[in-house]
């Protein structure tokens, strides 16, 4: 894989086809992610982490037994999901173990990234679309920042909307906290569709 | 409601056409229910520390045979779920947290299974509305059959009086009009709701 293919990989996971905003992935953190930047970066970099270990365990684990056996079919999913769960436990208490002094914030997220969406979409993304072991680690690398910016400018939205404006202006009764969120994420993904010409 | 839409992400994703919503909501409320009855049995019997363990591997279980049985009965749908099929389990395992752990009722009570079902006919109806409004308003047509815009196509746009012409908007069929419509449903669900508290 050259160069320019790798930058135009990561360009299209990190903005085209960004995890929140084009393929609906990773919301609950999205839309549940505090007015602070600083832990929209740090859910941000455990969902980083955890898609990374996630698709660099689960790739082989798919070609070179489910696949070998003709198991795919069938075990894919129910695999996966059971993988997917002890990953994240194991990672979690190895964080822990080897890195006691980083920030205790990072860590207190890891349980929740059993349930999440975005580590597990990654894996199946990468064993569906017949990626080869760097197209999946530079995807779910470039995905993952994806991700952490899309949380940074959720919450950065946030900010604004649940605060008056300089004239007084507010979000209307009707619309606060979710459905203002929501709407800031059709204006987000509007804008990062706009950027589908560019890789053409 | 705030806690109920946080796992709508495979139906908002499948639900540009009306048709594939609609099955997205009926798979999702099954497995939701299924899976969710069979944890609460099991958990009565189990100590504290294996349950988070053996509810994802019931979870996993019943995702695995819903695929199974849609694969066969219906692939076209089957295969335009794509990876929002498997990620089911993921939302079974959300929808399961949320609604049982977050409240600490007792398990299998009547209180937790209504919230369950509850939960289930919300995913439904909201899959309904969902890929209706996105389908009609964004491609003026209904998709029957599938695959989309083939033969089973009910066009609307053929419905209108002649002379009128209207072209519909296509941003309701792009990933942005997933998450408009659901804002503005929500902000209207909201402004209901604190109308009458």
């Amino acid at each position: 894989m050259d160069m320019m293919k790798i930058i135009a990989a990561s360009f299209a996971a990190i903005f085209i086809n960004n995890f929140v905003l084009d393929r609906f992935l990773g919301l609950c953190p999205f839309f549940t992610v505090s007015k602070k930047p600083s832990s929209a970066f740090i859910i941000g970099v455990a969902v980083t982490v955890m898609m990374v270990v996630s698709c660099a365990a689960l790739y082989p684990l798919n070609r070179y037994v489910l696949v070998q056996y003709n198991l795919d079919r069938y075990l894919q999913t129910a695999v996966f999901v059971i993988s997917a769960y002890l990953l994240v436990q194991g990672t979690g208490y190895l964080m822990k173990r080897l890195m006691p002094d980083m920030s205790k914030e990072l860590f207190s997220y890891f349980p929740l990234l059993a349930s999440s969406c975005a580590v597990l979409g990654a894996a199946f993304i990468v064993v569906r679309g017949n990626y080869d072991i760097a197209q999946a680690i530079v995807f779910s690398f470039s995905s993952g920042a994806g991700f952490t910016i899309a949380m940074i400018m959720m919450s950065s939205v946030k900010e604004r909307t649940d605060a008056a404006g300089a004239n007084g202006a507010r979000t209307p009764d009707a619309f606060k906290g979710l459905p203002v969120s929501f709407i800031s994420a059709a204006l987000m993904a509007l804008s990062m569709y706009g950027l589908r010409g560019i890789l053409k | 409601m705030k806690r109920f839409i946080l796992g709508l992400a495979p139906v908002l994703a499948v639900s540009a056409v009306a048709v594939t919503g609609l099955g997205m909501g009926i798979v999702l409320a099954f497995s939701l229910i299924i899976s969710a009855g069979l944890v609460s049995l099991a958990r009565k019997h189990l100590p504290e520390i294996m349950r988070g363990a053996v509810s994802v591997i019931i979870i996993a279980g019943v995702v695995t045979l819903v695929q199974a049985a849609l694969f066969y009965l219906l692939p076209d749908m089957s295969s335009s779920f794509g990876i929002y099929l498997p990620l089911i389990a993921v939302n079974c395992y959300i929808y399961y947290t949320a609604l049982i752990y977050g409240e600490g009722e007792a398990q299998g009570s009547p209180e937790s299974s209504r919230t369950v079902l509850m939960a289930g006919l919300f995913i439904f109806l909201a899959s309904i509305f969902a890929g209706l409004v996105r389908e009609i308003a964004g491609r003026g047509a209904i998709t029957l059959t599938l695959p989309a815009g083939g033969a089973g196509t009910l066009d609307l746009m053929k419905l209108l009086p002649p002379g009128v012409s209207i072209s519909p908007a296509a941003v309701f069929i792009m990933p942005a009009g997933g998450f408009l419509v659901a804002g503005l449903a929500l902000a209207f669900f909201q402004h209901i709701y604190k109308k009458r508290a």
